[in-house]
């Protein structure tokens, strides 16, 4: 595709974005016309459809977006760096250390989201530093030993994760496997989401040649002029920590990073400056809808996002790949 | 232009354990092209990544055009000293012109992509190697042969004063091989550039004007290609009786079965 066509291509994706949003705003277990979310969005008359958007709906759908864009940047990222297309933000065991850290913290009696989010942070540092503590030696990583010691770890973090949540108490339980499934009817302020995630693009689109030559494997990209161990270091730690934004955020949300930079590739886009943010906008707005139909479809019951976002892509991956090339 | 482009001095390289070539003296001066001949598991490949600075090296010194490798930053490298190399990552999502054109990473000047000097070298490069009518296709979808001259083209892309090629005569079919030699001696005899060459095709290597020979345990020996090229010295270095016919740049060689 030519340039003009990637750019148009942003341009429909950004606007899907927007569509997803007020759809966001739209549906939920209170009905509002989208005249109503109009005036409530521009006007700052207090009433009940007023407080609704701006203080549950409008926060939940910039949470979902943010969710969805740091999962597939992240996916596209690690999929990069370990030569892989089953990569996804949560093979480098970040999540599961994440999962593991505010189940521990729940198990321990934290109530607060502060720490929740403490726990998950800290079992998502552990987790990082151990992978790449085990990977990096003398400066040369080997793409092989980082991809299994991830998935050796999630392992462990898996088995871990089942004995908390056998030995959990019964009240306890639902939240907790909440949190695993995916579930963003708790996330709060997405602010410093949206500050990694935009921070992060950045970095990444500048750097996207790199990426590109990347994929070829390092051998030839250091042939071609890339200095790879550093690249592979930022992209290691680029991912991480978008991965653990978006685990903070919304648990474990499964299948966006891995999908999204696929169906992306499959319709022609594969240059990392298009793919990187491209991705996180069809990341996000399909986090934005699945999250919009977790909590409408049976409302006022809520549903984990992480059970949508499979069950709506699971047939789009399908149907993409089954299309003629 | 500098007096060698490629000058190694005491270069020791080997894979694990073994020593593959020891204390090895060479100077690529521009306008010369190197056969690199030897058996299998000889050192060829892992003496050109080493020469590419690629791989570690045991011991010595590697100069390219007069600047030793460990003081270039990566991209300067890149544009000094290219490679072919003889295995790479068979998935590209992109067309065959994406794929050439990445060649030019190291000359890439903006962040956002080519200008108008990138685009010119890749259109040359794949017009050096028949590639213009397939150049909007999909990477994945090309043969054996043609993504071998993509990989040749990307080099050519590249447009590096030293040429490293690992077997770049491998899937190509016999016009095509020709054309490479071609495009090889236009751009040492012509541009001035230098070429080392992996080839286990003593006919082509004959085209060369000097070789390296590796015998796999350590020792080496360079010369003349018209002079090295003969059975005696062949014999010793594939371990088979070896016939000549014809002479000159016309000898042909083949083992005796």
């Amino acid at each position: 595709m030519m340039p003009t066509s990637k750019i148009t291509s942003l341009g429909v994706l950004l606007v899907i974005a927007f569509v997803s949003l007020f759809i966001a705003l739209l549906f939920g277990s209170m009905s509002f016309s989208a005249a109503q979310i109009f005036d409530s969005l521009f006007s700052s008359a207090p009433n009940i459809a007023h407080d609704i958007i701006w203080k549950l709906r409008l926060p939940r759908a910039f949470a979902a977006f943010a969710c969805g864009g740091l999962l597939a940047m992240s996916g596209v990222l690690l999929q990069v760096l370990l030569r892989n297309p089953l990569a996804d933000p949560y093979v480098l065991g970040v999540s599961g250390g994440a999962a593991l850290g505010a189940l521990l913290a729940m198990l321990l009696g934290a109530s607060g989201a502060a720490l929740l989010h403490l726990g998950a942070l800290a079992g998502a540092f552990a987790a990082i530093a151990i992978v790449f503590m085990l990977s990096f030696r003398a400066g040369d990583w080997n793409v092989h030993r980082l991809l299994l010691t991830g998935i050796v770890l999630s392992a462990g973090f898996t088995a871990l994760i089942s004995l908390v949540l056998v030995l959990a108490p019964q009240v306890q339980l639902r939240g907790m496997l909440f949190w695993l499934m995916g579930d963003l009817s708790d996330a709060g302020n997405s602010t410093v989401a949206w500050i990694v995630l935009i921070a992060a693009l950045a970095v990444f689109v500048a750097l996207a040649k790199n990426l590109d030559v990347l994929a070829l494997g390092s051998l030839k990209a250091r042939a071609l002029g890339v200095a790879v161990a550093p690249l592979q270091a930022a992209i290691y730690f680029g991912a991480a920590v978008a991965t653990v934004a978006a685990v903070l955020l919304g648990g474990s949300i499964g299948f966006v990073g891995m999908m999204v930079p696929h169906a992306l590739r499959l319709i022609g886009v594969h240059a990392h400056r298009w793919l990187l943010p491209s991705s996180a906008l069809l990341g996000g707005s399909f986090v934005v809808l699945a999250d919009t139909l977790a909590r409408s479809a049976w409302a006022p019951q809520q549903l984990p996002v992480g059970v949508f976002t499979a069950l709506i892509g699971v047939p789009a991956l399908l149907i993409l790949l089954s299309r003629k090339p | 232009m500098p007096a060698a482009l490629l000058k190694t001095e005491q270069l020791t390289v080997g894979v694990g354990e073994r020593t593959l070539v020891r204390d090895l003296d060479l100077t690529v001066a521009p306008g010369q092209m190197w056969a690199v001949l030897g058996q299998n598991g000889s050192g060829k490949t892992t003496l050109l990544h080493a020469l590419a600075g690629l791989a570690p090296t045991i011991a010595g010194r590697i100069a390219v055009a007069e600047k030793t490798i460990g003081d270039y930053a990566r991209r300067e490298l890149g544009r000094a000293a290219g490679i072919l190399l003889q295995q790479e990552a068979q998935e590209f999502w992109g067309t065959l012109r994406d794929y050439v054109t990445l060649g030019r990473h190291p000359h890439l000047h903006s962040l956002f992509g080519t200008d108008a000097r990138d685009e010119a070298a890749v259109a040359q490069a794949l017009a050096a190697f028949d590639l213009e009518p397939l150049a909007a296709q999909a990477y994945q979808t090309l043969s054996g042969g043609e993504r071998q001259r993509a990989r040749l083209a990307q080099l050519w892309a590249q447009d590096p004063q030293l040429l490293l090629l690992d077997e770049p005569l491998q899937h190509l079919d016999l016009r095509h091989q020709a054309q490479l030699f071609e495009r090889m001696e236009t751009a040492v005899r012509g541009q001035h550039k230098a070429a080392l060459v992996v080839l286990h095709d003593l006919t082509w290597a004959g085209r060369c004007d000097r070789a390296l020979l590796l015998y796999g345990d350590g020792r080496y020996q360079t010369g003349r290609a018209a002079e090295l090229l003969e059975p005696d010295t062949l014999e010793v270095l594939y371990g088979c009786r070896v016939r000549a016919f014809g002479t000159g740049a016309d000898a042909h060689f083949l083992p005796v079965i």
